[in-house]
């Protein structure tokens, strides 16, 4: 029998056994380790669904995303604008999500394709319901008063004024015959708060806003004033004060 | 009843248990298997590396014998830590990455699978499918030898591999198709 030939494969591992040089891993360590990829791939996943209701809370409140029906300039535009960095690490957050998930006999049964899209659904499944939630409104009330650290600056941009790529916000003060003033006000107290003339040209086809209502001009700063191409009246989602 | 009647689940099982007689038993059993795996899986490979890595991975299952799941077979357990054994071998032997980006993996193929041709002509296969396993790269060597060899079905070969069920079936398809261009004969069997 191979057992008792001292050259065995048998032997060799019996006697290393025997002499407790090796010793099995106790049940915990592997219970420990299960449930610590457990909980890495749910707080990747809250991560990831965080970045992408923060994306879509960005858009929606920054207007951005209304700039895709402004024409090929409108989508050039949102494609400057758009969060990339966000949406780049939302995506290898997924990406590793992945990786993990293939380390259980469910997650390599099904394809890869399978699984980056059901990760990728439920990541924005569960960012659409944090982007309903008051959370992205109370933490840029923080980011306003500076009391939200690292993430204060990505909050404070959301309600930027883009005047140099065509893009301004900001409430109605005054209404005129072909004109009106908007107040942009970010509460940062930054370059781009302040008063800024709307021009509407005669024969354009844009109704004009009302005095209070919360605008999105889009148009090429001209010298002192906006040539507006369209606007649009945003509901009041932020109070601006 | 007799432990050497058991089951290899049940070894298992009693060796988590902490009776070192089923890890012999299991070990009897498993490394003419493992061996032979190995010898085809590393075609070339020094004998002496061979019993090296097997006794490797029979090591490194007694140290992880608590993470096996009794309720699910053995055998792709063990050939699964032999898989990435062998594999660590060819890669240190090539620089060439065994494994690189695999399409086959990325979406849902229709399984057929074969039902294993007669014990006749299963002979046959075999003696030929060796003539050409030199032709055939180390990952369609390693899933001609799991089948036809080892005789492990898909899903256990998918475990082996870490891959879906169908990626099996597309690996082997294309394997064989490899095969019948190196083998003059082998039109005339059902590979």
């Amino acid at each position: 029998m191979n057992e008792n030939n001292p050259d065995s494969i048998q032997q060799a591992v019996l006697d290393k056994v025997r002499a407790g040089t090796v010793r099995r891993r106790p049940r915990w360590q592997f219970i420990l380790r299960v449930a610590g990829t457990i909980v890495v791939i749910s707080l990747l996943l809250v991560i990831a669904a965080f970045l992408i209701s923060f994306i879509l809370y960005s858009l929606n409140e920054s207007g951005e995303q209304f700039l895709l029906g402004f024409g090929l300039r409108g989508i050039q535009v949102f494609l400057t604008l758009f969060p990339w960095l966000f949406g780049l690490v939302a995506l290898g957050l997924i990406v590793l999500l992945e990786w993990l998930i293939r380390g259980f006999r469910f997650g390599y049964r099904i394809p890869l394709l399978n699984i980056f899209l059901g990760v990728v659904g439920v990541s924005i499944v569960l960012g659409i319901v944090i982007s309903v939630t008051p959370l992205h409104t109370t933490l840029q009330g923080f980011a306003a008063k500076d009391q939200l650290p690292i993430l204060g600056q990505p909050y404070k941009h959301v309600l930027d004024h883009h005047e140099d790529e065509g893009l301004s916000r900001g409430k109605v003060i005054t209404v005129g015959a072909n004109e009106f003033i908007i107040q942009h006000d970010d509460h940062d107290r930054d370059t781009d708060d302040g008063t800024f003339s709307i021009h509407v040209a005669p024969d354009a086809s844009i109704v004009l806003p009302h005095v209070g209502d919360e605008v999105l001009v889009f148009g090429e700063p001209e010298q002192g004033y906006i040539d507006a191409s369209n606007v649009l009246v945003l509901s009041p989602l932020l109070p601006v004060k | 009843m007799d432990p050497s009647d058991s089951t290899d689940e049940a070894l298992a099982q009693r060796l988590q248990a902490g009776d070192e007689e089923s890890l012999s038993l299991l070990m009897q059993r498993f490394e003419p298997k493992l061996m032979r795996y190995g010898r085809r899986f590393l075609e070339g490979q020094r004998e002496d590396v061979l019993r090296q890595a097997v006794q490797d991975i029979f090591i490194s299952a007694y140290q992880n014998i608590e993470s096996f799941d009794p309720r699910q077979r053995f055998s792709p357990w063990i050939y699964r830590i032999a898989h990435n054994a062998f594999v660590d071998i060819l890669r240190r032997r090539t620089k060439q990455p065994l494994y690189g980006i695999d399409f086959d993996q990325l979406i849902s193929h229709p399984i057929h699978e074969d039902s294993f041709a007669a014990e006749k002509e299963q002979e046959e296969i075999r003696v030929l499918v060796e003539k050409g396993l030199g032709e055939l790269a180390p990952a369609q060597r390693e899933i001609i030898v799991l089948y036809y060899f080892e005789e492990l079905s898909y899903k256990e070969i998918a475990d082996v591999l870490h891959v879906p069920v169908s990626t099996v079936g597309v690996r082997l398809a294309r394997a064989r198709t490899t095969l019948k261009r190196t083998l003059p004969n082998s039109s005339e069997l059902p590979l």
